[in-house]
């Protein structure tokens, strides 16, 4: 199932490297570890892998992990890449998600949900690739997800969403009207997060389709419980 | 004492500076007076050494003669005619003289003939009827000088001119010896008798007496015979040894001499041992206002109140007319030469008064006073002076301010920088290190720079303390995830059965560590978040509501009130903020209260602000700690609940309204029974 999908961790970190290498082999993943920038791009330079997870802080390069997810990125526009940091800053997050990573996860995430993330992302990529398969379409109005491909249109525009708010609009969009809580939401994007961190995502997904329609309000805030997707746009 | 105060002490001290000044003026003020009295002196004692060997008085002056007696004659301009009217006399009114209760003499000289005019009240007036027959009716007697008593007689049978006659003590009848030198007339008056008379200077010889012989109907009932009351008044002693006083006036000699003498401006007066006036001439020179400038007009008001004398008042230095009778001038004819200052009218104007005595030998023949008109304030006078003066007061003042002013501005600095570093701390604990006047070069800016400095460092050590917490979430989150990885590998790889309870405790403990450090970040998570926050205007009531009707559901054991006291709520901040507040307080309130207890929320407004109170029962707020409540890392819970807590919540709160320009304060309820929290927030418009 998943054999032969090459997977690079570049953190310098060794325990926490040989960790996630163990969960990831146990999977049936080919696991590639590189403790600095430097060995990663000589390792990447014959051959990209499947997938990449990155550490910012990278021993004595502190950002080290942002300019090997610009570099990588440059490279290849296919490429999963996830950044896995001890770093919470909002700030950090934007700066990474800019770089053009898919995912911005905190090493407070479990390994359960990494590997759902990583058989996420690689799967994404599969869809893309193969043009047969059979599109599996969520439409609420405007709002049109593709669950196979995780991607996302809004008026017929593409919006690219991270990962995690691929999921969280998924949850949302589901059942249109329902409030969802930040815990509900947390649950389906397989993050264990704050209310605060739940409130920056919301805002960042607002952001996202705001930039493409000004006057979208489809996601409401319900005050002391949580979000709710309002479907009256397009109905 | 305040540094006011003393600096204000010091200032005075630029006082002694006018005060010298003043001194100095005084002094000044004297000298010139003495210079003036010493030139005064010394012109009235060159006089007095020309006047040595002349003779002063123009008779014989006998030792005792008495003052009262002496009879001077005032120097008339032009010879009166003798007609009973005195008011061709050029003598002055004043200068008569009382004889008696009812009589009064006035006395002159025109060259070398005397006139005297008697003015007598009687109001039974008898004249002679007829030669030889007493009474000898109302009558006059004059006593010449002489070396034997040589009495004159004037009577009248009516009014008109009289003749003298020679008569005798003690009955003084008329007789037909006349004195044709003497010639008199007598004029009725509405009260009495005025008399006229002229006699020589020759017959005089040094001494003259006057009397009044007044005759009057005795009012006797029954008696044929008028019967009559004869009193004398005369101007000497006794009647059984008459010794005329001095006969005094203006001798020819000395008027030529004293003229020699009198300079412009000045009154020079000779008298004789007595004080009688031998000479009198020159004139004290009328008060001019030119003195001084009239450009320092307010300067020289200033000088005069400043060098005021009180002088005593000058009253020309005459007691009975002729004669000066005054203390310095009893001084002189001691023999001690005296100079005074008399005050004339005005305050401006005064009189410098010198008198020295005239001696032959050791014998004091008289005195000579010399008088000049003057400015009282003789500084006065000399422009230079006065504009030293004013220059030197001028000058004082400006140093006296310029201390003052200087004195004041240190303490104002110094009270500026006191106030900045009380205040470089704000209550809600930020500092502010910049404080005023750390750029002057001197000790005080040495002191504000040190505050700055101090102030700096503390405010780094209070930045590395509120970052520390996020380092230190960052720092240990690398090692947990170590271990929760390890530990996820572990669960998956792991069969033994019996290693399961550790594995699980493991995981509980993990999950912990994770929880603290999620805490321990999310304050500064919600700082950026803040940071990062747009304005928006919204309904804080709706927000409110929505909130509270959301906690109703989630807290199922408590019951929630919300009383909203507000028409109109709009505030501009950020709604997720504000719910995010209101979670963090309503979690505080019922993690505090009892189950199914009540908790309120409340929304009142006024003209500026939105208050949002949020009440729950349970333990009322530590004494301690009351100040620190919203401070990170503070918590006030005794016991350890279920949930993580590192009080973060309420820092969080204070944080949030902190941005919203608001204030926030918690005290316990009037009744004890529990704690409120209060939000102020400014309201849009």
């Amino acid at each position: 199932m998943n054999s032969g999908k090459l997977i690079a961790v570049v953190e310098d970190e060794v325990a926490i490297r040989e960790n996630y290498a163990a969960a990831l082999r146990r999977n049936g993943y080919r696991v590639q570890g590189h403790s600095t920038r430097q060995a990663a791009l000589d390792a990447f330079h014959s051959r990209l892998p499947d997938l990449v997870i990155i550490d910012i802080n990278l021993g004595e390069e502190v950002e080290g992990g942002f300019e090997l997810c610009r570099e990588l990125r440059a490279r290849s526009t296919q490429l999963p890449i996830i950044i896995l940091t001890a770093r919470e800053s909002e700030l950090d997050i934007v700066s990474g998600l800019r770089l053009g990573a898919d995912d911005y996860l905190t090493k407070r995430i479990g390994l359960e949900h990494l590997l759902a993330r990583v058989t996420a992302l690689l799967r994404r990529v599969e869809a893309l690739t193969r043009t047969d398969a059979e599109p599996s379409l969520l439409q609420r109005g405007f709002l049109v997800l593709d669950l196979e491909r995780m991607s996302t249109t809004w008026k017929e525009a593409p919006i690219s969403l991270t990962l995690t708010e691929f999921w969280v609009v998924h949850a949302l969009a589901r059942h249109p009207g329902h409030v969802r809580t930040r815990e509900q939401l947390m649950t389906a994007a397989n993050v264990v997060l704050d209310d605060s961190t739940v409130t920056s995502q919301i805002k960042r997904i607002r952001a996202k389709f705001v930039a493409g329609d000004p006057d979208f309000t489809a996601i409401d805030t319900v005050y002391g419980m949580g979000y709710r997707w309002v479907d009256d746009q397009g109905a | 004492m305040s540094l006011r105060i003393q600096l204000l002490g010091v200032g005075l001290l630029t006082l002694a500076l006018p005060w010298a000044g003043y001194r100095y003026v005084q002094e000044l003020e004297g000298a010139l007076r003495d210079g003036l009295e010493q030139s005064l002196l010394a012109s009235a004692t060159t006089m007095a050494a020309a006047l040595e060997l002349q003779p002063l008085a123009p008779a014989d002056q006998d030792e005792g003669m008495v003052v009262e007696s002496a009879i001077y004659a005032h120097p008339l301009g032009t010879p009166p005619t003798i007609d009973g009217y005195r008011n061709d006399w050029s003598s002055p009114a004043e200068t008569v003289r009382r004889l008696s209760s009812f009589a009064q003499y006035w006395a002159g000289l025109y060259e070398r003939t005397v006139y005297v005019f008697l003015s007598v009240t009687d109001e039974d007036l008898i004249y002679q009827s007829a030669p030889a027959e007493t009474p000898y009716g109302d009558r006059i007697l004059l006593l010449p000088g002489g070396p034997q008593n040589n009495w004159l007689l004037l009577h009248s049978s009516g009014a008109g001119g009289v003749r003298s006659q020679q008569t005798r003590a003690p009955l003084f009848a008329p007789t037909t010896q006349y004195e044709d030198r003497v010639t008199g007339y007598w004029r009725e008056t509405a009260t009495g008798y005025d008399v006229e008379v002229r006699l020589p200077l020759d017959l005089v010889s040094g001494r003259l007496g006057l009397a009044v012989i007044d005759v009057d109907h005795a009012a006797v009932q029954g008696t044929q015979a008028a019967t009559y009351n004869v009193s004398i008044n005369r101007s000497w002693q006794t009647t059984q040894d008459p010794r005329p006083g001095a006969f005094l006036f203006r001798p020819q000699h000395l008027e030529a001499i004293g003229s020699q003498f009198v300079q412009p401006g000045k009154r020079m007066r000779i008298v004789g041992p007595q004080g009688w006036v031998m000479f009198d001439g020159g004139e004290i020179e009328p008060l001019v206002d030119s003195f001084a400038p009239s450009s320092i007009g307010l300067a020289e008001r200033f000088y005069r109140f400043i060098l005021a004398r009180g002088d005593s008042p000058y009253q020309s230095l005459e007691g009975p007319p002729g004669r000066l009778a005054d203390a310095m001038l009893s001084a002189a004819l001691q023999g001690e030469p005296v100079a005074a200052w008399y005050a004339r009218g005005t305050d401006a104007s005064a009189v410098v008064a010198a008198a020295v005595p005239i001696r032959t030998g050791n014998e004091i023949r008289g005195g000579i006073v010399l008088e000049q008109g003057s400015d009282s304030i003789l500084t006065l006078t000399n422009d230079a002076l006065v504009r030293l003066m004013s220059f030197t007061l001028f000058a004082s003042l400006l140093v006296a301010f310029g201390l003052l002013s200087y004195a004041t501005l240190l303490s104002f600095r110094v009270r500026r920088l006191a106030r900045a570093a009380e205040t470089a701390l704000s209550p809600e604990g930020e500092i502010h290190p910049a404080l005023p006047g750390r750029r002057a070069g001197d000790e005080i800016g040495d002191l504000a720079r040190s505050f700055t400095d101090l102030l700096n460092r503390l405010r780094e050590y209070t930045e590395y303390l509120t970052t520390l917490k996020a380092k230190l979430a960052h720092e240990l989150r690398t090692p947990l995830a170590v271990v929760s990885t390890s530990l996820d590998n572990l669960e998956r790889e792991s069969h033994e059965r019996h290693l399961s309870p550790y594995l699980s405790r493991l995981r509980e403990g993990t999950d912990r560590l994770d929880a603290i450090l999620g805490a321990m970040s999310e304050a500064t998570l919600i700082e950026q978040a803040v940071a990062d926050t747009a304005l928006e205007t919204f309904s804080l009531s709706a927000v409110i509501t929505s909130c509270v009707d959301a906690y109703r559901d989630v807290y199922s054991d408590r019951v929630f009130e919300l009383v909203d006291q507000t028409t109109e709520s709009s505030i501009l901040g950020s709604a997720d903020l504000i719910a995010q507040m209101l979670d963090k307080l309503i979690d505080n309130a019922v993690s505090f209260s009892p189950s199914a207890s009540l908790i309120t929320v409340t929304l009142t407004s006024n003209e500026k602000e939105i208050g949002l109170c949020v009440t729950n029962t349970g333990p009322l707020l530590p004494e301690s700690m009351r100040n620190q409540l919203f401070d990170s890392l503070v918590s006030v819970r005794k016991e350890r609940g279920q949930r993580r807590h590192l009080g973060l919540g309420l820092y969080i709160v204070a944080l949030i309204v902190e941005f919203h320009r608001g204030r926030i304060h918690a005290d316990d309820l009037p009744d004890g029974s529990g704690v409120r929290f209060n939000i102020e927030l400014p309201r849009v418009g």
